[in-house]
């Protein structure tokens, strides 16, 4: 009876832990296809980090 | 293995020692360049280059606006401090307003530094014990870390020392097989600096060599074995998470979750396979005999060699990796990154204790001379070229 116990406790901690893994990797997945998606960047920004189209940049008072 | 390392009073000792002493040569021999011996003085002539950008990320986080302080150099170039990665910066701004901001940014996060130092210096003691079981060697390590080249940024408000405790911790819980706690620590070290990411591939080296104790390696057994083991699964699959939740931050500040990557544009022009071959060929061709960078470059090479020799694998992944990632764009910060690495640090001090007495003495006193003459380097304002 107490290794059965045991052996459910070990289950469900296990199902946890892979549970909490995934979302994890799920997580990971989900940031990193938005950090492909310029859409809502400033022209400014992008114009000079990503398409290389402007010479001149200031950082400061930047923000969506 | 030993079940458990403890730190006797001598090693607290040796520790403190080491650690006050270096720190109370740097007070010294900044407040003679200078002939300004006072505490704020000494801080100021200290905290260069990066500092003053963490400085100004500090004020940020502090005033809860991501944009409004910005470095001198913002302006032009296109620099800005989402460069720089976010937890130590959290960390002295947190310390900063809890003491009631009765210390300076500069001193606070020197402060901060010092306690990850301090921290560094314990588990990497553990750690070579857990592996080399050579107490002179640990010994050796931290009187190397203390007094050796570059300890300048262990001192001052650069994130190096918090790194080097993070990756230490990594490195015994990884060996300790505490897989979750190695999470955690990798988590926080993917926060702290972006190579930090890249402790997958030591787990994975470690896991490998593992598996091929025997002299073989079987895919299908590395991957059911390790499957089955929750808690490294989990372990491995939380060291990214510091960098992905900084990668969020951006992308709801700037709609960019890559910033910290375009930004390093505004810093360097190009990179890439054939800058580093570019920078190889300049220091063995058009500029020799090389200068300092490339020759520390040509070293850490070597040292990642000499540890692949000893079957240290795991040791040599996260130098090689930053190596490379730093080299294909510039030499300029590898010293910084390679003695921030602590597993260098651990091939030198290998290879010193490879040698007889006398010749381990001869090396030490080079590197110390060397150590005066980095510090002196930069006191002069020579930081972007050590």
């Amino acid at each position: 009876m107490i290794l059965k116990h045991y052996k459910m406790k070990k289950l469900i901690n296990n199902i946890i832990l892979y549970f909490l893994a995934i979302v994890l990797v799920l997580f990971y997945v989900i940031v990193l296809i938005k950090s492909f998606d310029y859409s809502s960047t400033s022209s400014e920004y992008k114009a000079y980090y990503i398409d290389g189209t402007s010479a001149h940049y200031s950082p400061v008072g930047e923000g969506k | 293995m030993n079940d458990e390392i403890r730190i006797d009073k001598k090693t607290v000792v040796w520790i403190l020692l080491c650690f006050m002493l270096s720190r109370l040569f740097i007070y010294l021999l900044t407040g003679f360049t200078y002939k300004d011996y006072t505490i704020d003085g000494v801080i100021d002539k200290l905290n260069l280059y990066d500092a003053e950008w963490y400085k100004a990320y500090v004020l940020n986080i502090i005033n809860f606006d991501f944009f409004k302080y910005a470095h001198i150099n913002a302006t032009a170039l296109g620099m800005a401090y989402w460069a720089f990665f976010p937890l130590y910066p959290i960390c002295v701004a947190i310390f900063y307003v809890i003491t009631g901001k009765i210390f300076s940014i500069y001193l606070s996060g020197m402060i901060l530094s010092s306690v990850c130092f301090l921290v560094a210096m314990i588990y990497g003691y553990k750690y070579i014990l857990l592996t080399r079981n050579d107490r002179y060697k640990a010994y050796l390590y931290i009187f190397l870390m203390c007094f050796g080249p570059y300890n300048i940024y262990f001192f001052i408000m650069y994130t190096e020392s918090m790194f080097l405790m993070l990756l230490t911790m990594s490195f015994f819980y990884l060996k300790r097989k505490q897989y979750l706690r190695m999470g955690i620590c990798g988590a926080l070290m993917s926060a702290t600096r972006n190579v930090g990411v890249f402790f997958v591939f030591v787990i994975l080296a470690e896991l490998i060599a593992e598996n091929c104790k025997d002299g073989k390696f079987s895919l299908s057994a590395f991957i059911t074995q390790n499957i089955k083991k929750t808690k490294l699964v989990l372990g491995i699959c939380m060291v990214p998470l510091g960098l992905f939740t900084y990668m969020l931050v951006l992308i709801n500040k700037l709609g960019d979750g890559l910033a910290f990557v375009h930004v390093q544009k505004a810093w360097k022009s190009q990179s890439g396979l054939s800058v580093l071959y570019s920078n190889i060929k300049y220091a063995l061709w058009d500029n020799f005999p090389p200068d300092i960078l490339q020759v520390i470059f040509f070293f850490s090479i070597l040292l990642i060699l000499s540890q692949i020799i000893r079957g240290k694998y795991e040791e040599a992944v996260l130098p090689s990796i930053t190596l490379f990632v730093s080299s294909i764009s510039s030499f300029v910060s590898i010293p910084r990154y390679m003695m921030g690495m602590f597993t260098i640090e651990l091939a030198i001090v290998d290879q010193i204790c490879s040698l007889g007495k006398k010749k381990r003495i001869f090396v030490v006193a080079i590197f110390l001379i060397f150590a005066i003459s980095i510090l002196r380097g930069w006191l002069f304002g020579n930081g972007f070229l050590l």
